[in-house]
């Protein structure tokens, strides 16, 4: 990370963020756009779930990671808030390394 | 204060807490990754986007350019112009005051907006929460980078769990939904593969390209047009 990257990378998500509130306060973006735009992040988080789950030093690895990832996952199918969320998924995989 | 304003005050604290401990899992990942604490700290205060900000890393400690870091956090922030135009009518005052408004706008805010009933309830949430999450996330980042080297190895207390469960919190409403339940597995099994090829921060992008592979597979089995705009 340099200050090049954090600003550019700021000054990016900011003109993202004010695109709305600042340039289209009283419009609406076209239906495909619209449904383009609200899927992109879908496949992305997606990815980025699945990357910071398995990404290692040296390629994709299998640990704890994975099975904290599952407890969110059925802790979000029962409908848990995303503290509990969050906290059981590190739980787990803080569990598994401690070795129980 | 009003009982809906002390409402939307416990639950932004609650949202903020949460979100102050992947603040601190990001501060100490990036101290971790050899980046100076101001920098660090830096990030947070003026990106302000946290799936942007650990992508960007994550690319830069996969070996990426610094291009391809700001490609691939711009990329996932382009959600913004979607929550940004959803939320734009719900926000009074003037150009400044929007202006400045852009910048606490993040997944959580806007959902506290839009789930308001009226636009000045769906105001005041989307300010007190924009607020707490950002005095959150920053106080996070700072704790986290100043201690990491105090605290040692974060995959001991699982802190490299919770961004992932994070990114998976705020995917579950769309995976109640067919047409987003193809695009997120369509996302993440492109980024699967491409991981054994290329930089982790190139198969997140690339993973973008799952709503065209979704589109795909949603016409060959026969999925309505309702069904592909539905999310």
């Amino acid at each position: 990370m340099t200050w090049a990257i954090v600003l550019s990378l700021a000054i990016g998500t900011y003109a993202l963020k004010s695109a709305g509130p600042i340039l289209l306060s009283n419009r609406q973006l076209p239906p495909r756009a619209a449904t383009v735009v609200s899927l992109v992040p879908v496949a992305l988080l997606a990815a980025l779930a699945l990357v910071q789950t398995v990404q290692g030093s040296d390629g994709p690895v299998l640990d704890a990671r994975v099975a904290a990832l599952v407890s969110a996952f059925f802790a979000l199918a029962l409908r848990a808030p995303f503290a509990v969320v969050v906290l059981l998924a590190m739980a787990t995989a803080a569990a598994i390394r401690i070795g129980f | 204060m009003s009982s809906f304003d002390r409402t939307v005050v416990k639950s932004s604290i609650l949202l903020g807490s949460t979100i102050g401990l992947i603040g601190f899992s990001y501060g100490i990942a990036a101290t971790s990754a050899g980046i100076p604490i101001a920098l660090t700290c830096a990030t947070s205060l003026l990106v302000f986007a946290g799936g942007s900000q650990f992508v960007a890393l994550g690319v830069l400690a996969g070996g990426g350019s610094g291009v391809a870091a700001v490609a691939s956090g711009l990329l996932l922030n382009a959600r913004f112009v979607a929550f940004g135009v959803a939320v734009a009518p719900k926000l009074g005052g003037g150009a400044v005051r929007r202006a400045v408004a852009a910048h606490f706008l993040v997944d959580a805010s806007a959902a506290m907006a839009l789930g308001q009933s009226n636009r000045a309830r769906a105001e005041r949430a989307f300010w007190w929460s924009g607020l707490m999450i950002f005095a959150a996330w920053n106080l996070g980042t700072l704790l986290g980078a100043a201690g990491a080297s105090v605290l040692g190895d974060p995959r001991v207390l699982g802190l490299d769990a919770a961004f992932p469960a994070a990114m998976l919190a705020m995917l579950e409403p769309h995976l109640r939904t067919p047409c987003g339940r193809r695009v997120a597995a369509c996302g993440a099994l492109i980024a699967l593969v491409a991981l054994f090829y290329v930089p982790p921060g190139a198969a997140i992008v690339a993973a973008s390209l799952g709503v065209v592979a979704a589109w795909v597979a949603g016409r060959t089995a026969g999925g309505s047009a309702g069904d592909q705009v539905s999310s």
